[in-house]
């Protein structure tokens, strides 16, 4: 008669692999969430810049990848989506997309700052980054929550 | 009353970190008298062109600027710092690219091996690097401009001296 002693950490590690991504997932929604609510307070300049308006729009949360460093996830833009320009006073043609003016272009000037054609300044209004800081709390607390819940109801295989 | 927009050379006791203005100050000059062991300066690059927060009105190019974010914790009864030192090399027309990245290189070098004990202390070690990439409208696309963060850990002299 023998007992047969099995390491488990097979199951553990697929498990816990699991849990962490629906923990990441569910931490880059609530930043996503967060920086949604910032932009409906109130564009950059007061709409002054009517492109930047676009910019809300298609703010977006990727599916999560495992890299070498663990899951990742990105929330903001994605490349390659055009700005579309208002059709001008007066005419009646519909808003066209402008395939020189990129939205995630607009947005990255507006948060490392840049020289503006129009005003003739140097302007910057940061919003990705201190709603990031700002979130860094809840986002870990949600991160920490739904792992253990899914790791504690062994609901992380499946 | 006008506000200080940037340090002005000579106005203040350096090093210190008894203020932000002389931190900001500290950090500007310990940049502006680094020389490289293959003793290259910024004054070749960009004179004494770096500032705080963005440039005047109408800059000669290229310059740099420096901003921090500065963050203490409860476990260092607030008293130690991990600053986000952000420095934008700045320049224009892109084809000045070539000089900002080497400008940017010297202030790798200065900034990653930065240990000042002469008041408090203000160490910085690990930094993040990027090209900006050419922008569009409504930004002026011949403005070139790489960025880097470097992490810094300060016992400034502001905050380890209360009443």
């Amino acid at each position: 008669m023998s007992v047969k002693v099995t390491d488990m950490s097979p199951q553990f590690l697929k498990a816990y692999r699991d849990a962490s991504r629906k923990a990441l997932d569910a931490a880059a929604n609530v930043y996503e969430g967060n920086l949604k609510r910032r932009f409906m307070k109130g564009y950059y300049t007061s709409q002054a810049f009517r492109s930047t308006a676009q910019i809300v729009q298609h703010v977006q949360r990727e599916e999560p990848v495992f890299t070498g460093n663990g899951w990742s996830s990105k929330v903001g833009i994605p490349d390659g989506i055009p700005a579309v320009a208002k059709a001008k006073r007066g005419k009646k043609t519909a808003p066209v997309a402008t395939s020189r003016t990129m939205v995630g272009k607009i947005a990255l000037a507006w948060e490392i700052g840049h020289h503006n054609l129009f005003s003739r300044k140097w302007e910057r209004v940061e919003i990705f980054k201190p709603v990031a800081m700002e979130s860094a709390k809840q986002m870990v607390d949600t991160y920490n929550r739904v792992l253990n819940r899914f790791l504690e109801r062994g609901r992380a295989v499946k | 009353m006008t506000l200080p927009k940037y340090v002005v050379p000579a106005s203040l006791t350096l090093p210190s970190t008894a203020s932000t203005t002389q931190i900001y100050g500290t950090l500007r000059k310990h940049l502006i008298d680094y020389v490289s062991p293959s003793t290259d300066t910024l004054a070749g690059f960009v004179g004494t062109r770096i500032w705080v927060r963005s440039a005047p009105a109408d800059p000669v190019f290229p310059y740099l600027t420096l901003r921090l974010d500065r963050t203490s914790l409860p476990a260092y009864n607030g008293y130690r710092e991990t600053a986000i030192l952000e420095v934008q090399g700045v320049g224009k027309p892109d084809s000045q690219l070539p000089l900002v990245e080497s400008a940017m290189d010297i202030v790798d070098q200065a900034m990653t091996s930065l240990t000042d004990r002469s008041s408090g202390l203000i160490v910085g070690r690990g930094r993040t690097r990027q090209t900006v990439p050419q922008l569009t409208d409504p930004a002026d696309s011949s403005v070139v401009a790489v960025v880097a963060n470097y992490e810094l850990y300060l016992w400034p002299v502001v905050l380890t001296s209360r009443a």
